[in-house]
Parts: C-alpha cells; sequence; structure tokens
C-alpha cells in the first residue's frame, strides 16, 4: 500500500552535500507495523519526516514514494496544496517529545479540535463532540478538564496520548511514529505502546515505529527494518530476523543485548558508526565487520532478497541463506536467542 | 462573555501576586526617594543663593540665611528628607524657583504631551516592527530579510538626535512638507514620531524574526504541519502567539528607553513635553524641577514595568497561577 | 574539527589556523569582521589624530567661516572657520577615549560588586541587589541627564552620571552569572579543598564568566558613545573648544540652511563608531555567549 522506492535524503551542509538516507526502498501491507531500527543519526527519523515532506529547507529529496497507488510530492518544489490533502488525512505524524510536540500557549482541546477539523467542515459543538471523544478513546482520564488544559498541565503520558489521538483522528493509512516513547518512564512505555497497538488495529492504520529499542520492536511490530548509516541493511518478518540475522550488522546488534542467562561479558559491536559526510568506500558496515572480504570495501551492497519477504544488504549472507535448504514451518515462530551458527565459515 | 470571567478569575488569582510584587517595590521606592533627594545635594552652590539670583535680588549674607531658615535648610538632613518625603506623597514637589508655581503642576500639566509623544512611537514601533519581523523570518535570506537586518543595525547606531535633524533638513527645510518644530495637528507629530520610534522599530524587527525563528524551528510546529493544517493557519495562529511572547516583555521593559529618548526629540522639536522642561529648568538651575521630574519618571517607570510583568503573565498561560490538573 | 573551520573561513586558511579558536570565529562572521575593522579604523584615528589632522582643531579663525568642502580644508569650516575635518579627528580621541574610560571604571566597580553579592548570596546578596533594583528603576538616559544636570555641564561630569547610571547593569549580570557558576563541581571541589574565596573567585569563576562580560562591556561602549554625544548635544557634556561630536551637531543647528556639511558627518563619525561596536558585539555574543545572558537590552 505504501510504496517507497529508492528514497534519497542529502543535507545540504557548510562543507557540502552530507548523505542523511540512501536508497530506502520498502514497502508497507495495509494495518502493518514496521518497525523501523538503528543507532542515533542513522537516518531513520530522516526518513520517516522525508514520508511527510517535513524536512527542513536546505535538503535534497528524490526518489518515489506512493500511497495507494497515488504518488506523493517530495521535496519542497512540491507546493502546499499537494501535501495539505495527505498530512493528517492519509500519513499522520506523532513526535518523540510530547512536551515540545504540543503548542504551549494553546488549549488541548483547541488542537485536538484542528486534527479533527483538518479536512472537513462540522459544526463547533460537533468538533468539540467528536474531540472528547477522541480523547475518551485514548483513555485520558477526565477528559472534559484535560480538554480545557494546557499541555504542562498534563503528565508526559497524557500528553503522548493527546498527540496519538490528533494522529489518528482521521483514521489515516499510516501513522509514522518516531520513537513516541522514548521519553517516557517504562510503565507510561508500556502502556502507550499497547494503547498504539489497540488503536492502530482498531483505525485499520499501518505503522512506520522507530525506535532504537529492539524490545519494543519484538513486542509491537510485525515487520522489522534496519538502517545503518542511511541505508537500510535488513528487512523482514520480526521474528525471523530476530531468529536468523542476515545481515552482520543485525547479527551484531541482537548479540550485544543483554540477556538474564548470560554470565560473561557484555558484547558490544566493536568501533564506531561512522560519520555520514565522511562515509567509508564500499559497504559502510565493513570496517566493523568480522566476517568482511575484498568484495565489501568496493561498492555498497544492494538489498538483496533472499525469500520472499526478507532482504538484507550484505552479500555474503544474503547469498548464503538464500542458498540454504528452507526449514520446515512449525507454526507459531518464537524469538529465541539468535543462533550463533549461522556464522557460515568463509 | 465567559472570557471576560477568565479574565477576572485570573486577576484575582494574580491579586496576591500584586501584593507581593508591590510589598517588595516599597523598599524600592523608599531608594528611588532618598536618591531623587540626594540629588540635590550634588549641585554646586547654595540653594538659597540661587532662589536668589534668580528672583533678581542680591544674595547678601542675611538674605541667604533668612532663606535658608525658612526653607528650612538649616535643619539636619533626616528632618529635611522627612519633610521632602512626606511632602511628596502629597504630590507636594516643592515651588519651581524660576517661576514659584508648584512643580507637581507643571510636570503634570505637561506629561500629556510626552505621553503623545510615546505612545505615537510605540505604536509605529509596533505597527512596523510586527509585519517586518515576521515576514523576515518567513523569507529568510531574501531581500526583506537583509533589510530589517540591516535597518537594526543602522537604528541601533544611529545617534537620535542626527535623525531629528536629518528628517528636519529633509522634510521641513528642503521640501517644505512638514512644519518644523512645536505641538500641533498630525503633520507635527510625524517626524518626532519616526525620530523616536527608528531604532526601536528596527531592533525589534529583528529581535520578533529571531524569536520566530526560533519558534518555527520547534516540534510543535511540525506536527501542526502533519496535522494537514494550511501554512497560514499555521504561522498566523501556533507560531505568532509564542514568538510574541518574548517581544511583548521587551517592549515594555524598553519604556524606559523610549522615556529617555524624549528628551533628546522633545529638545530638537520643540515639543512641548516634561523632557524639554526639565532641561529648560537644568540650564536655569531650576533643581526643584530636576528634582521632582527624576521621580516622576521613575514612578512611572516602575508602574509600567509592574504592568507589563503582569500582563506577561496574563498571556502565557505557562506562568499562570491556576492548578495544575 | 580544525580542517571543517579553515574550509568554512576560506581565503587565508595558514593565518587563521594561527589564531585562537573564538577569534577565527568571530572573524568568519562578516558583520563582526566589519566591526572589527572599523573599530580598528577609528582607534588608529585617535591614536595618531596628531599626526592625521589638517589643522588645529581649537583655531579660531572668523575670517575662514562656513567654507564649503575645498582643498584646504576637505570638509570645510564651521562657524568659528575651525577645520571640520581635525574636529572630528581630534572628537575621536575625545569620544573613545572617555567612554572606554567609563567602561573601565564601571567594570572596578561592578565586578568586585557581582561577585560578592553571587558568592555571599543570603542576606549579603539581598541587600545588595536592593541598591541594584532601586538604581535600575530609573530610566538610565534620564538619569544619566539628571545627575549631569545637577552637578554643572561638563564632560567629567556626564562621565560620572553615566558610569553611575550603567554601572548595574554589569553587577545583575555578573551576580547572575557567578550564581550559577557557583554551583558547578569544580568551584565544589576547589571549596573543599579549602581554597581561600577570593581565589575561587578570581582565578576560578572570573575566566569562566569572561565571555557575557565582554559582550555586554562592547555593546555597552557603543551606548556609552552615544550617550556622551547625546548630553553633549544636548549642551551638557564637552564644553567649547573641545571637540567633541555631539557639540559639535548641537553647534550646527543654527547654520544647516547654509551648511550641511556641519551637520552631516559628525553624526556620520557618531554613527560608524557606534555601528562598529554593535557589529563586533552581535558577532562577540554569538562566539562567546551562545546561552544568551546578554540578550535582555
Amino acid at each position: 500500500m505504501l510504496q517507497v522506492n529508492n528514497l534519497t535524503v542529502s543535507y545540504q551542509m557548510m562543507g557540502g552535500a552530507v548523505p542523511a538516507a540512501t536508497g530506502v526502498s520498502f514497502t508497507i501491507a495495509p494495518g502493518e507495523i514496521l518497525g523501523l531500527v538503528g543507532e542515533s543519526g542513522c537516518g531513520k527519523s530522516t526518513v520517516a519526516l522525508a514520508l511527510l515532506g517535513l524536512l527542513d529547507g536546505n535538503t535534497a529529496v528524490n526518489g518515489q514514494v506512493a500511497l495507494s497507488g497515488r504518488q506523493l510530492p517530495l521535496g519542497r518544489a512540491a507546493g502546499e496544496f499537494s501535501w495539505r490533502e495527505v498530512r493528517g488525512k492519509m500519513l499522520a505524524y506523532v513526535p518523540q517529545d510530547p512536551l515540545t510536540g504540543l503548542n504551549p500557549v494553546l488549549r488541548v482541546g483547541f488542537q485536538v479540535g484542528e486534527a479533527v477539523q483538518a479536512h472537513r467542515r462540522l459544526a463547533r459543538g460537533g468538533v468539540r463532540a467528536e474531540a472528547l471523544g477522541l480523547l475518551k478513546k485514548v483513555n485520558i482520564p477526565a477528559s472534559e478538564r484535560a480538554y480545557r488544559s494546557y499541555p504542562h498541565q498534563l503528565s508526559g503520558g497524557q500528553r503522548q496520548r493527546v498527540l496519538l489521538a490528533m494522529a489518528l483522528a482521521q483514521r489515516p493509512q499510516v501513522l509514522v511514529a518516531d520513537e513516541p516513547t522514548t521519553a517516557l518512564d517504562v510503565t507510561t512505555q508500556a502502556q502507550i505502546l499497547g494503547e498504539i497497538k489497540r488503536l492502530t488495529s482498531e483505525a485499520g492504520s499501518a505503522v512506520i515505529f522507530i525506535t532504537h529499542d529492539l524490545g519494543v520492536v519484538a513486542g509491537l511490530a510485525d515487520r522489522v527494518a534496519v538502517m545503518y548509516a542511511g541505508r537500510l541493511v535488513e528487512i523482514g518478518p520480526v521474528a525471523d530476523v530476530f531468529a536468523e540475522p542476515a545481515h552482520p550488522y543485525t547479527r551484531a546488534l541482537l548479540a550485544s543485548l543483554p540477556r538474564l542467562e548470560q554470565n560473561g561479558r557484555l558484547a558490544p559491536v566493536p568501533g564506531q558508526p561512522p560519520s555520514l559526510s565522511d562515509l567509508p568506500p564500499g559497504c559502510a558496515f565493513h570496517l566493523r565487520c568480522p566476517a568482511a572480504e575484498i568484495r565489501c570495501r568496493l561498492a555498497p551492497p544492494p538489498l538483496l532478497s533472499f525469500t520472499q519477504n526478507r532482504a538484507a544488504a550484505c552479500r555474503r549472507f544474503a547469498a548464503a541463506l538464500r542458498d540454504k535448504p528452507a526449514e520446515a514451518d512449525d507454526g507459531a515462530r518464537q524469538i529465541k536467542a539468535p543462533a550463533r551458527e549461522v556464522l557460515l565459515p568463509a | 462573555m465567559w472570557f471576560f470571567y477568565v479574565v477576572l478569575w485570573e486577576v484575582v488569582a494574580i491579586k496576591r501576586y500584586l501584593l507581593k510584587r508591590l510589598l517588595y517595590l516599597l523598599p524600592v521606592m523608599m531608594g528611588v526617594s532618598l536618591i531623587t533627594f540626594g540629588l540635590i545635594n550634588l549641585a554646586p552652590g547654595d540653594p538659597a543663593e540661587v532662589i536668589l539670583r534668580a528672583g533678581g535680588a542680591e544674595p547678601t549674607r542675611e538674605a541667604v540665611e533668612a532663606l535658608r531658615d525658612e526653607l528650612g535648610l538649616n535643619d539636619p538632613l533626616y528632618v529635611q528628607y522627612g519633610r521632602w518625603l512626606w511632602q511628596a506623597a502629597g504630590l507636594d514637589l516643592g515651588k519651581s524657583f524660576r517661576t514659584g508655581q508648584p512643580v507637581a503642576a507643571e510636570i503634570l500639566c505637561r506629561f500629556p504631551a510626552t505621553l503623545e509623544l510615546t505612545c505615537a512611537a510605540m505604536a509605529l514601533v509596533v505597527l512596523s516592527a510586527l509585519p517586518l519581523g515576521i515576514l523576515a523570518a518567513l523569507y529568510r535570506h531574501a531581500l526583506v530579510d537583509h533589510l530589517t537586518r540591516f535597518g537594526a543595525l543602522a537604528g541601533a547606531s544611529m545617534p537620535g538626535f542626527w535623525l531629528g535633524l536629518m528628517l528636519i533638513y529633509c522634510f521641513s527645510v528642503k521640501w517644505g512638507l512638514l512644519p518644523v518644530m512645536g505641538r500641533g495637528g498630525i503633520d507635527h507629530l510625524i517626524l518626532p514620531a519616526v525620530t523616536l520610534s527608528f531604532g526601536m522599530a528596527a531592533t525589534y524587527a529583528r529581535l520578533l524574526r529571531a524569536s520566530m525563528l526560533e519558534v518555527l524551528g520547534q516540534d510543535f510546529i511540525r506536527v501542526a504541519r502533519a496535522k494537514g493544517l494550511a501554512e497560514k493557519w499555521v504561522i498566523g495562529r501556533h507560531a505568532l502567539k509564542n514568538a510574541l511572547l518574548p517581544v511583548v516583555t521587551m517592549l515594555g521593559l524598553s519604556f524606559g528607553h523610549l522615556l529617555g529618548g524624549t528628551v533628546i526629540v522633545e529638545s530638537i522639536f520643540a515639543w512641548p513635553g516634561v523632557g524639554k522642561f526639565c532641561l529648560d529648568a537644568i540650564f536655569n538651575r531650576d533643581y526643584p524641577v530636576v528634582q521632582g521630574y527624576a521621580l516622576f519618571m521613575a514612578v512611572v517607570f516602575v508602574v509600567v514595568n509592574l504592568a507589563v510583568d503582569i500582563s506577561y503573565r496574563l498571556i502565557d498561560p505557562r506562568m499562570r497561577l491556576s492548578d495544575k490538573m | 574539527m580544525d580542517h571543517m573551520l579553515s574550509r568554512k573561513v576560506g581565503g587565508n586558511s595558514v593565518i587563521m589556523l594561527s589564531l585562537p579558536t573564538w577569534l577565527r570565529r568571530l572573524l568568519a562572521d562578516r558583520l563582526a569582521a566589519l566591526g572589527v575593522l572599523l573599530l580598528a579604523g577609528f582607534i588608529l584615528v585617535g591614536v595618531f589624530a596628531p599626526y592625521l589632522a589638517p589643522h588645529d582643531p581649537v583655531a579660531v579663525e572668523l575670517g575662514k567661516r562656513l567654507l564649503p568642502s575645498g582643498e584646504v580644508y576637505p570638509l570645510g569650516t564651521d562657524h568659528l572657520g575651525r577645520c571640520v575635518l581635525s574636529r572630528l579627528i581630534w572628537g575621536t580621541r575625545v569620544s573613545l577615549s572617555t567612554s572606554f574610560l567609563v567602561l573601565i571604571t564601571i567594570m572596578w566597580i561592578s565586578i568586585p560588586y557581582g561577585m560578592l553579592a553571587g558568592w555571599c548570596g543570603g542576606r549579603v546578596d539581598n541587600l545588595l541587589m536592593r541598591l541594584v533594583d532601586t538604581l535600575l528603576a530609573f530610566p538610565r538616559l534620564i538619569f544619566a541627564l539628571v545627575i549631569a544636570g545637577m552637578l554643572g555641564p561638563s564632560l567629567t561630569n556626564v562621565m560620572l552620571a553615566l558610569g553611575a547610571v550603567s554601572w548595574v547593569r554589569f553587577a545583575r549580570l555578573i551576580r547572575g552569572l557567578v550564581l550559577q557558576v557557583r554551583e558547578r563541581e569544580f568551584v565544589l571541589a576547589a571549596r573543599g579543598c579549602g581554597t581561600s574565596a577570593r581565589r575561587i573567585l578570581f582565578t576560578h569563576i572570573l575566566p569562566n564568566i569572561i565571555g557575557p562580560l565582554v559582550v555586554l562591556a562592547t555593546l555597552d561602549m557603543g551606548w556609552l558613545i552615544l550617550g556622551i554625544s547625546g548630553l553633549s548635544f544636548l549642551g551638557l557634556g564637552a564644553q567649547p573648544p573641545t571637540p567633541e561630536w555631539g557639540t559639535m551637531l548641537n553647534d550646527s543647528r543654527p547654520y544647516f540652511q547654509v551648511a550641511h556639511n556641519l551637520m552631516l558627518y559628525p553624526g556620520l563619525a557618531i554613527m560608524l563608531a557606534v555601528l562598529a561596536f554593535n557589529l563586533l558585539g552581535d558577532g562577540l555574543r554569538d562566539v562567546l555567549d551562545p546561552h544568551g545572558f546578554t540578550r535582555r537590552r
């Protein structure tokens, strides 16, 4: 339903152009939850904002994005009116920090009402009623009082619920959530995640859930996409990817997760992510990859799909996994500890 | 209708804050009065002598002594201060050395002229800075932006008295469009008001631009756009209100700057306000007038600051004293 | 980081790289660089005034009154036959030196005052700040006018008045900064090993608050120049025959129909001098005061 094809975003900085995202392609089916993971600075927020046309002025955006068959305008040249039909109605956005995401000088009810009213004409009473209904739907206690309050009078979790309500007001086809729980404490985080799952399945919206927390992805998402240094390096169903990661980066990430039964040292990913303005030649990960080869230095590997719904940007392992005999599908596949035996001999 | 009740409720909540502020003001005002009283001791020479000379009489030793006794200048300082303070509280600021008229009356009857000038300048500042600042923020690096930046630098650096003289030269002398000096109708008001407002207008345009740019970079603007709202609505309803907050405070606090500028402008354009009155008094060594002027201006300044502070609390919902949820 | 900066600055990278970081960043801002240039120009003119001025600035030549710009007198003469250019050049000395003197005096008073208030806190702070608040209750220029008026017209009195009025801003700023820096770990560590308060204040705290202080000082220089020339314009400051830009403007008033150069050049001089300080101050603010402590004008 949402098709992103070769999305490339670069920022114009003083020293030159910095590629924030390169050649990102993926699709999302209706109602599906895609978890977009990666370290800080890997480009995931950039991709999200690019989809909504909310990037700042000095960016160059290329590629094609189609929503339900309709081409979305990209970049600033697109013009206001074309974006207004899409935003809110078909694409919606939930930001990371609930405090700065709400206008501090306008009442909560007013802002929710704006979201309700964005693309249609309603009588004033109708707007208020619907806004109140939305607030109730996201489980905000004392919704009448919340309606009249200002954002600083609500708690962090309540503010995030308000943002959710605003985003889902028009029942959009795709909801882009940019680390919506990062600014919250763990208990509230769990609640909000539950709300997101409930509300989006009710509204039938697909979700692009951006996060750096693998645990959240495991619990919430249907599919996961891993980004590194501006490129998409792996994509596939959550259970499969977590059980048998194909890309060395994904593998290293999963291996670095501390586990209860683990007794030895923690195993972080060695090295540092490269600066986007100073990328190494070839595969961006090859300097830190335990299985790097000569050919990794020559050209960045394309996203190779090796089963019908999985792909990875690594020539070595994608090929290996594709040639592996298919395992019997034993129904519900649990996420278990990554099988270290997947490291095939050179 | 409900808006009125909201304001009333806020004012009631503010009353306690107001009381606290007024209480704090008291020692400040005492200090102000003390300093103003002490000013007269800076002046060289004997006030009694000066009065006699101004009256055309010969300041003989006996006459001076007699006048000193009469004015109570031989009493200890604290007694003099107490007397002065008591009189000042009763709005009696002494009598002018030169004319013998009560100072308070003279100041009050000239104040409307200064007020007219100040309000006109304030209006000009708001009318020019607001659109310029917003446009400079929206069309960054365009001509509007560069012009306001240049104008702000020029305005902040330009001496007001020079601008006034140049304006008189161009508009009154060379082209004969506007009258040179004096108070009268709108045509008399234009040049002085422009002179007074120029520097401030430029500075505030830049301030508004900076504030606007800061607000436009905030997350909630992104969220508002993501909701599908029209750009004009986002700017007008969401951005502007936030951007105006710091500017409103600054406007009020710079009222003092404006007041200071009136002295120079009134002098150049012969505008019959309190500033010119004080200036004449200085050259006439009419110290009670100068003293009264200092006290009066300080009081006005303090009152305006208080008003600005309160209005800021009314405008910014984060500062309001209502309870949290 | 360094190579990025030399790319940003461009031009003569070799020279640039040998300067301290803050200076590099300052000069990279074109307007600030212009301010530095202007200021350097004014300082040079002021220092070398005796060599640069073509004529004696105070020599009265009634036979040569109100001449227009010409060969002998590049900018003409004023109503007493004095060379305008020479008076402008010597006026640079007057303006710059007087405002600088006032600034130094202000710093001398306000730094100890502000540091004392910020360091001690509590009742001492309250008391000291009450005085500051009282003085801040007066509009600056009006207060200076009144003080200068009471003391009598003279350049020294104007300097005293402006100084008396301006020091409070600095004191308040310094106190605020000291309050902030006081809570930082290195100060607590110094206190923990028994360092004396004075040593802490001057070796630890002062270097950390210099940034916003310098910015305020630069911007205030501009205000001081305007203040001195403004009060001189009103007749309260420099007395004849001292060549001061404000007095020159005042003197030009009766004659501006005949000789408008008398009105143009002194005002231009004032504006350019203040502009230099404003440009420099704005540039310094971006470099030294990113948190904007000095923004409350």
